[in-house]
């Protein structure tokens, strides 16, 4: 077990791709630490070099301070599991499990106990005999864990672990590898596309784009305080809504805008935040915190965004439904508790309350406001699931 | 850090695209291609070079004289030559109507297997036979069928009433034996690519089509056609460059002969080098073979298909014949 | 009520109309008349195998031999056949097991390092599209030159140049598709080259040498007018065994046959075996020239 300091990580396939761009991480000792991105983020290429597959064009890599990223995987003493293709598809689970342990030249008295305790740890004594093509994919992904994990490793590796599995399947593997990552305290890093793996299994995370850092925090920070438009849409179970206002003016008690043509009202407070000299903003709010009015309806009587326009479409997820509305060139997603049903092209309006609203820079995508609503229900959903 | 980086961008001189470095370096890979390109060089090189310089000169094995210089000498005595012309004729004999009418059948059986539901795969087990067969034995089994005294074809012919040929040792008939054993050793080469780019068309296009009304010719032509034409290219460029190689079947059927009648370029070459030890001129020829299989084989990928066959081809067959077979 | 509980039973379409029966019934008819085209000759080849002396040259022709022999076995076996069977053995397994040792890194570093690998492959397999007669002038004269004419290790030489590329680029396509993840799996397990290679590389590409050691093995045992020109008296080669039997000699069909049946069938049965493999090989391989 060590902790993991990536220093000015830099990452080139050849003169013009740059794959990782200036990284820094200290990730603590037993720490479960989650890389997050979408595909061509750079988070794989960063994993390959912590366990020693490529090695960094620039930068530095260490374990407990001392440099590594010239040593071979075997002296770094790291394991990885892999997407798919995880075990040797000719080799027996237990020979699959022991390789490593071969490969190091271990007694056979030694191999058989480690073997053992790894496959209790796991519960795949029964499959041990058995070959890739004779398991499930999540029998597959225990045993290529317990490989992982037959060698004390000092750094635990995981690159889309979980991502091909079904879904049943994968939110129980979800709460095995967190509760197996907590008993071991060996420290991990977990490499996905899916926040919710993300915000469910980890510690800490990164979130990267374009093989750049955007923001590294616990999830709760990432959720409340994301530091640009990229991370607020990309992190969460619904992506957040990002919308432009333009033609911004001050009313006194509030600011009059339009949304793609359409008349909009946002509130007051707004107002320090906003580029007048450009005279548009661009505003965040989460699905949750957008609530659907009819025309008879009453706004709650608290500063909010308001503007009108039409459903598009509403989807049923059972304790709740997502409105998608349409405000002239721009969609707005909605998840709300109410039960009444609407119609396609049904006119209705569009509120968010004041404590619900991110602002971002219109040009750099910067967050310059934070919803001063903390980790809302939504989050507190998406953890009960776990438990 | 400043060392790795420079040690990154030699290697990167390799290719631009993203590649991973596994720690094996830019010299081991030449360490494990070394030796095949090697060996290839070797052997592709030093007797090339032997047959160039033969082709210049009068290089004659047999006849104690001094080898001078002749320049295009032999290629001019060649092309003045009945021999030569008679012989381009055969090998055209091979490539311009023995391989048209196997990629025709070909087709047509290929079109007929893949119609056929139960026991596809024992027909073209059985059919694939003759390809399979050393071109010697090929010979001999033929020769031994179409013998006119005690072979069984003209035996069952004279049975019907007909006067059947001495096929082979006949004047008229020995090109177009040739040209018929050729057919039936290698169309099946045809069929199985022809069969693979058949397999390789999702059922879901036909159902389509049969949605859409489509009647089975139309389907042909304006589907499994367009689709199938990768695969037809490939299976001709394949047999043209093969057809210049006929030479095992004529040897052991008919020599060359009657007189020189059935001798094609490859085996005039042959007989040029090996038969009179004339090196020069056999060289000169091999090497026109080789200038006309180049333009040959160019003609027929701008004509079938897109610019590069052979690369485009590739990714076709190669990936879809899994799916295929 | 027998009657209302079967009915169900039918899917709907399984009646058959009588076109298509008849259409079915054409098709197969078909098939079967070309595969005794195909199979004629071959065949009355095996049944002159077994046909005693006095009856090989009887006309008309007898169907089946009246008086059925082995002797024609023994007989092909001293009069060549045996020396030849020996001889192909000694030339193809020899050419095949160095086309697997030259080609098999080669083909690696072509799926994984090499980047310019296209233009390469087609480099390499160009070579393969020479007719045999251009480089076989060449390689006679060099052999002359070198005093391999005649010899098993010039005769290798001149196959394994022959099947290389094939080689080469059928075992570049089969690691193509080994997922890399396994040999990353390895070194992170800490396994040295040589236990990549041994332990997780060959096994894996286990089918892929057996395609290429078969097509090359049957290229080489087939192959005539490299044999025909670079060897004399030393080394006789299957094909050339029978070439000159037949050519020098009176035939004697049923020998003939019998070495014939003897040289082609286990290459045969083996081909019909693997079939899948092989017509898969054969469509790859055709993909690169």
């Amino acid at each position: 077990m060590a902790s993991v300091t990536l220093d000015h990580l830099n990452k080139w396939f050849g003169p013009s791709v740059h794959a990782v761009q200036d990284v820094n991480i200290h990730i603590e000792d037993g720490e479960f630490f989650g890389l997050l991105g979408p595909s061509g983020s750079g988070k794989t290429s960063v994993l390959r070099m912590l366990v020693g597959l490529e090695r960094p064009t620039e930068g530095s890599i260490l374990f407990d301070g001392v440099p590594v990223h010239n040593k071979t995987p075997q002296e770094r003493n790291v394991a990885m599991v892999f997407e798919q293709n995880a075990l040797y598809p000719h080799m027996t689970a237990r020979q699959n499990i022991s390789y490593p342990l071969r490969v190091r030249r271990a007694s056979s008295e030694t191999i058989a106990r480690k073997v053992a305790e790894v496959a209790t740890l796991l519960n795949i004594g029964a499959l041990l005999d058995r070959r890739a093509s004779q398991m499930s994919g999540g029998q597959q992904q225990r045993v290529a864990i317990a490989r992982a994990l037959v060698r004390d490793p000092n750094l635990l590796c995981l690159d889309e672990p979980i991502a091909h599995l079904d879904t049943l399947l994968r939110a129980r593997l979800r709460g095995e590898l967190k509760r197996l990552q907590r008993a071991l305290g060996t420290t991990s890093v977990i490499v996905t596309h899916d926040p919710i793996e993300a915000m469910t299994m980890t510690d800490r995370l990164a979130v990267m784009r374009d093989g750049r850092l955007q923001q590294v925090g616990s999830a709760d920070e990432i959720h409340n305080r994301p530091v640009n438009a990229f991370v607020a849409q990309f992190f969460g179970l619904h992506s957040m809504n990002v919308f432009t206002v333009d033609s911004c003016v001050d009313q006194g008690d509030h600011i009059a805008g339009r949304v793609g043509g359409q008349p909009a009202r946002l509130p007051r407070t707004l107002e320090r935040f906003l580029n007048i000299g450009r005279r548009t903003a661009s505003i965040g709010a989460r699905p949750s915190g957008v609530m659907v009015l009819r025309a008879a309806d009453t706004a709650p009587a608290v500063e909010g965004f308001t503007a009108t326009g039409q459903v598009y479409v509403t989807e049923q997820l059972g304790d709740a439904q997502l409105v998608t509305v349409q405000i002239a060139d721009q969609s707005i997603q909605t998840l709300t508790p109410d039960p009444r049903a609407f119609e396609i092209d049904e006119p209705v309006r569009v509120f968010i309350p004041d404590d619900a609203l991110f602002l971002f820079d219109d040009k750099t995508q910067q967050t310059r406001r934070f919803a001063s609503r903390t980790a809302g229900d939504e989050l507190a959903a998406i953890r009960s699931e776990v438990a | 850090m400043a060392d790795l980086t420079i040690g990154y961008g030699k290697s990167s001189r390799w290719g631009r695209k993203p590649r991973r470095d596994d720690g094996v370096t830019e010299r081991g890979t030449l360490l494990l291609l070394g030796p095949a390109l090697l060996f290839l060089a070797v052997f592709a090189i030093w007797p090339f070079c032997y047959l160039i310089y033969a082709s210049f000169t009068s290089y004659q094995m047999a006849i104690p004289v001094p080898i001078h210089w002749v320049g295009l000498g032999n290629f001019q005595v060649l092309v003045k030559t009945t021999r030569f012309w008679h012989s381009l004729g055969v090998t055209a004999a091979f490539a311009l109507v023995s391989v048209p009418l196997q990629l025709l059948i070909g087709l047509c059986i290929a079109l007929l297997l893949n119609a056929v539901t139960r026991g596809r795969e024992v027909y073209a087990s059985l059919l694939l036979t003759p390809m399979m067969l050393a071109p010697i034995v090929v010979g001999f089994a033929w020769e031994l069928f179409l013998n006119p005294i005690y072979g069984p074809l003209n035996a069952l012919l004279k049975g019907i009433g007909l006067s059947p040929p001495a096929w082979a040792q006949s004047p008229v008939w020995a090109l177009p034996t040739l040209v018929a054993v050729d057919i039936w050793q290698w169309t099946p080469l045809v069929m199985v690519i022809l069969l693979a780019g058949l397999r390789s068309i999702p059922p879901r296009v036909y159902e389509a089509a049969k949605v859409d009304g489509s009647s089975a010719v139309q389907t042909f032509f304006n589907i499994v056609a367009p689709m199938l034409l990768p695969y037809f290219a490939v299976a001709f460029v394949l047999r043209f460059i093969d057809s210049f190689k006929v030479f095992d079947i004529i040897y052991i059927l008919t020599r060359g002969g009657p007189g020189t009648i059935t001798q094609n370029l490859a085996y005039y070459t042959y007989d040029l080098g090996f038969g009179r030890f004339q090196f020069g001129r056999s060289g000169a020829l091999s090497i026109i073979q080789l200038l006309l299989l180049t333009i040959g084989t160019m003609l027929i990928i701008k004509l079938v298909a897109k610019r590069n066959v052979p690369t485009a081809a590739v990714a076709g067959p190669a990936a879809n014949a899994k799916e295929g077979a | 009520m027998s009657a209302a509980t079967r009915a169900p039973r039918l899917p709907p379409r399984a009646k058959l109309r009588t076109e298509e029966l008849v259409g079915s019934a054409v098709r197969h008819a078909i098939l079967i008349v070309l595969v005794i085209l195909c199979l004629a000759p071959i065949v009355w080849l095996l049944i002159t195998a077994f046909k005693p002396y006095g009856e090989l040259f009887s006309s008309p022709p007898t169907l089946f031999p009246i008086h059925p022999t082995l002797v024609n076995f023994a007989g092909g076996w001293s009069v060549g056949g045996g020396r030849g069977i020996r001889d192909s053995l000694i030339v193809a397994t020899s050419s095949t097991v160095l086309c697997l040792i030259l080609g098999f890194p080669a083909a690696y570093a072509l799926a994984r390092r090499f980047s310019a690998h296209g233009q390469l492959s087609f480099t390499i397999l160009s070579l393969r599209m020479l007719p045999p007669i251009v480089p076989v002038i060449g390689f006679y004269l060099m052999f002359q030159k070198l005093h391999l004419y005649d010899t098993y290790i010039g005769l290798i030489i001149a196959y394994t140049f022959m099947n290389l590329p094939l080689v080469i680029w059928l075992l570049a396509e089969f690691i193509r598709q080994i997922p890399r993840s396994y040999e990353d799996a390895a070194r992170i397990d800490g396994a040295p080259w040589f236990w990549m290679f041994r332990d997780i590389l060959l096994p894996l590409s286990a089918p892929g040498i057996m395609t290429a050691a078969i097509l090359s093995m049957m290229f080489a045992w087939n192959e005539f007018l490299f044999s025909l020109v670079l060897t004399g008296d030393n080394v006789i080669t299957l094909p050339k065994a029978l070439a000159d039997f037949f050519l020098f000699q009176e035939p004697n069909w049923g020998q003939l046959g019998a070495i014939g049946i003897v040289a082609m069938g286990p290459l045969l049965v083996l081909s019909y075996l693997m079939q899948r493999y092989l017509i898969r090989s054969f469509t790859a391989e055709l993909g690169g020239r």
